[in-house]
C-alpha cells in the first residue's frame, strides 16, 4: 500500500509548541503555573513567614535592637492593659461593621439576584462597583466632610429640626463624641460605606445559584415565607456570608487609614502596626500585632465550617 | 364522585401571553390524570395554577370543593413533584424527605420513623444520610416523590417528572408510577409532553394546545377517536387527511384522521400511491407514501412491506370505519 500523507502540516514554533502542550498536558499546565507558584509561594507567603518569624523575636530595651532569640516575649506585651484595648477595640468594630454589612447588603444582593433583569443588573453592577472605583483615600476625605460639625449631614439635619437625634446619638458615651467625624460612630459608617461591595458581590453570586423552585418547593411543602428564608435561602446563601464577610472583617482588622483620618485618634491594629514598625522600630511587636488578624481569621473559618456553614458548597 | 381539582374559567396571562385560556376542567377524586401538550401550551403553567405559584388572572379554581384563588401554596393540600426535583443540596436525603413534618413541628421520633417509611417506600432504605448530589437522577426522582407524600396529600402534582431519565428508567418509574398511585388512591396530576407517558400512565387526560383545552378524554377517546387536526396529528403520528385529499377520493368532509396501522397495501385495488422512502422498525416496517402530492404514513408487518422499494406504485386501502371525521381546530 502506498503510504500518502493526508494531515496538515505542523511547521513552525507554535504548532511544534501545541503538539507538545497535547502530548504532554502537564507541560502547559506547569508553563501556565509556574509564575503564579513563585509570587505566592516566595514573594507572599515568604515574606509572610519572614515576619511572622519576626514576632519571635524580641527587643531590647534599653539599645532599641532586635534581640535574634526565640521567645514569646513581645506575645505577653501583646496583653499589656493598653495593647489589649487596640485589639478589643478592632475586632469589636471589624464584628459590628461585618454584621451591619450583612444586613445592608443582603436586600440589595438579594434583589440583584432574584429580580433584576437586563438592564437592571447592569445598573446594580455599576451602582456596586462604581464606589470601588474611585480613589479609597478621596472617599474617606469625602466622608470626613461630609460627618464634620461643619458638615452637609449636620446641616440637612438642623433644616429638618432633627439636629437634637444627632446630638443625642453623639451623647452616648463611648461611641459618641464631639460630631460624627470624631467619633466611632463616624468610623464605623466609613468602614460600612467602603468595604459595602466586597459583602454585596459573594452574596449575590451565592444567591444567583439559589434556583426558584428550592422557594417553590418549600412554600409546596408548607413553609411560610419567613420559615423558608431561615430554612433554604440564608443556608444557601451562608458561603457566600461568609465570603463576604471574611472581606470586610479582615479588611477593617488591618485598616489604618480610615480610624485615622475619621475617628477618636484612639489606635487600631493597623495604626499600631504602623507605628511600630515606623517610628518606634519595634518590628517584633508589629509583628506580633500582624498575628492577630490572622489568628482571628483562622479561628473564625475553623468555626463556620464546624457549623456547617460550607455545607452548600 | 367529587372533584379533586376544578378549573372555571380559568385564564393566566403573562404581559399580552395568553397562556392559560378560559379553561374549564374537571379532575376526579382519585384518578391519574395527565395534562398532555406541546412547550408553551399552557399545560405547566395550569399545573403551577394548582399548586398556588401562579395566581388565574381570571376564574377560579377549587382544589377538593375548595375556592383556592386567595390561599397561598404553603396553605394548600397538594405537594408537587419538580421537573428538576428541586431538593434542597444543602439537607441530606432524610431531611429533604422529613421537611414538611419539621415545618408542621410534628415529634422528632415520629418523623423519623415516618421517614423511614417512605424511603422505604420509594426503595431507598439506608440512603437517609446521603446528600441529594450524592445519588442517581432515578434515585432524585424517588426523594422528591418521598418528600412529596410524606404530609399525604389529596392531590399530587408531577412536572414531566420522568423527562430527566433514560429511557429505560423511565418505563420502570412509569410502572412504578402507577401501582404507587393505585396503592395510595389519591389524585395524580401529570404534566407531559410524552404521549406515550401519558397513554400508558393516565386513566384520563386532557391534550392543551395554545393555553385551550383541545381535547379531555380517555386515552382510548384521544387515540382513537381525536376530536381535531391538532389532537391527531400531535397525539402519535396519526395522518391527517386534507379535505382535499377527502374531496379527491369523493369523501365530504373538513378534515379527517387516519392511524398508519389501518393502511393496508394491496396489489389489485385500491387509491394510487406512490413509495416515498420506508424504515425497518423491528416488528414492523414504516412506509412514507404520497398520494394526490400529500404524504401519508403507513405502519405494515414486515412481511408485507419486504418487497417494497423507493419510488414503487403501491396501491392502498383502508376501512371507511378507520377514516375518523374531524372538527377544525377549536
Amino acid at each position: 500500500m502506498i503510504h500518502t500523507h493526508t494531515l496538515p502540516d505542523n511547521k513552525g514554533l507554535m504548532a511544534k509548541l501545541s503538539d507538545l502542550f497535547w502530548r504532554r498536558p502537564w507541560v502547559l499546565l506547569l508553563a501556565l503555573l509556574l509564575p503564579a507558584i513563585l509570587w505566592l509561594g516566595i514573594i507572599y507567603i515568604g515574606s509572610l513567614v519572614a515576619l511572622l518569624v519576626q514576632s519571635f523575636f524580641s527587643i531590647d530595651e534599653f539599645s532599641g535592637l532586635i534581640k535574634y532569640e526565640l521567645t514569646l516575649k513581645t506575645y505577653l506585651e501583646l496583653l499589656r492593659p493598653a495593647n489589649l484595648d487596640i485589639i478589643v477595640r478592632t475586632v469589636t468594630m471589624a464584628t459590628s461593621v461585618t454584621v451591619a454589612a450583612v444586613v445592608v447588603a443582603f436586600p440589595i444582593a438579594f434583589y440583584a439576584a432574584r429580580y433584576a433583569r437586563g438592564r437592571w443588573k447592569v445598573v446594580f453592577y455599576v451602582g456596586v462597583m462604581l464606589p470601588l472605583w474611585s480613589s479609597y483615600l478621596v472617599k474617606v476625605y469625602a466622608w470626613k466632610l461630609i460627618l464634620a460639625k461643619e458638615g452637609i449631614l449636620n446641616w440637612i439635619l438642623a433644616k429638618l429640626h432633627l439636629g437634637w437625634a444627632l446630638d443625642g446619638i453623639l451623647s452616648i458615651p463611648v461611641i459618641g463624641g464631639n460630631s460624627l467625624s470624631v467619633s466611632y460612630i463616624g468610623t464605623f459608617f466609613v468602614f460600612l460605606y467602603v468595604w459595602l461591595p466586597f459583602m454585596v458581590l459573594p452574596m449575590q453570586a451565592a444567591l444567583e445559584r439559589v434556583p426558584n423552585s428550592y422557594l417553590e418547593a418549600s412554600a409546596d411543602l408548607g413553609a411560610k415565607p419567613s420559615k423558608t428564608f431561615w430554612s433554604v435561602v440564608f443556608p444557601l446563601a451562608l458561603p457566600g456570608i461568609i465570603a463576604g464577610s471574611i472581606f470586610t472583617f479582615s479588611l477593617t482588622l488591618g485598616d489604618y487609614i480610615i480610624p485615622q483620618i475619621v475617628g477618636s485618634s484612639r489606635l487600631f491594629i493597623g495604626q499600631a502596626v504602623y507605628s511600630h514598625q515606623g517610628t518606634a522600630g519595634n518590628i517584633p511587636l508589629a509583628a506580633a500585632f500582624t498575628v492577630v488578624p490572622i489568628v482571628i481569621m483562622a479561628f473564625y473559618l475553623w468555626f463556620a465550617k464546624r457549623k456547617g456553614a460550607f455545607d452548600a458548597l | 364522585m367529587t372533584s379533586a381539582v376544578q378549573f372555571e374559567k380559568v385564564s393566566k396571562h403573562f404581559n399580552n401571553v395568553r397562556a392559560v385560556d378560559d379553561v374549564d376542567l374537571t379532575i376526579n377524586d382519585g384518578e391519574f390524570f395527565a395534562m398532555l401538550g406541546p412547550s408553551g401550551s399552557g399545560k405547566t403553567t395550569c399545573l403551577r395554577l394548582i399548586a398556588g405559584f401562579e395566581r388565574p388572572t381570571s376564574g377560579e379554581i377549587s382544589v377538593l370543593g375548595e375556592p383556592v384563588k386567595n390561599v397561598p401554596p404553603y396553605r394548600r393540600n397538594v405537594n408537587t413533584v419538580f421537573q428538576d426535583y428541586a431538593l434542597f443540596p444543602h439537607l441530606s436525603v432524610a431531611e429533604n424527605v422529613s421537611y414538611a413534618l419539621k415545618i408542621k413541628k410534628i415529634d422528632k421520633t415520629i418523623r423519623r420513623t415516618e421517614t423511614e417509611n417512605l424511603l422505604d417506600m420509594v426503595r431507598l432504605q439506608g440512603y437517609g444520610d446521603r446528600k441529594p448530589s450524592e445519588l442517581s437522577g432515578g434515585q432524585r426522582q424517588r426523594v422528591a416523590l418521598a418528600r412529596a407524600l410524606i404530609s399525604k396529600p389529596k392531590v399530587l402534582l408531577l412536572d414531566e417528572p420522568l423527562g430527566a431519565l433514560d429511557l429505560k428508567l423511565r418505563e420502570e418509574m412509569q410502572e412504578e408510577l402507577k401501582s404507587l398511585q393505585r396503592t395510595l388512591g389519591i389524585t395524580f396530576v401529570f404534566v407531559t409532553h410524552d404521549q406515550g407517558e401519558a397513554f400508558s400512565m393516565a386513566d384520563r387526560l386532557a391534550v392543551f394546545n395554545e393555553g385551550r383545552v383541545a381535547q379531555l378524554g380517555t386515552p382510548e377517546d384521544i387515540y382513537y377517536r381525536p376530536k381535531n387536526a391538532f389532537v391527531a396529528s400531535f397525539v402519535g403520528t396519526s395522518n391527517v387527511l386534507s379535505k382535499n385529499l377527502l374531496n379527491s377520493l369523493g369523501i365530504e368532509g373538513f378534515a379527517a384522521s387516519l392511524r398508519p396501522e389501518d393502511i393496508n397495501i394491496d396489489s389489485e385495488n385500491g387509491i394510487a400511491a406512490r413509495l416515498i422512502s420506508k424504515s425497518f422498525l423491528g416488528s414492523a416496517t414504516r412506509l412514507s407514501l404520497e398520494i394526490n402530492k400529500e404524504r401519508l404514513t403507513a405502519l405494515v408487518d414486515y412481511a408485507q412491506g419486504q418487497h417494497l422499494k423507493e419510488n414503487d406504485e403501491v396501491r392502498v386501502s383502508w376501512k371507511s370505519s378507520a377514516l375518523h371525521m374531524m372538527q377544525p381546530a377549536p
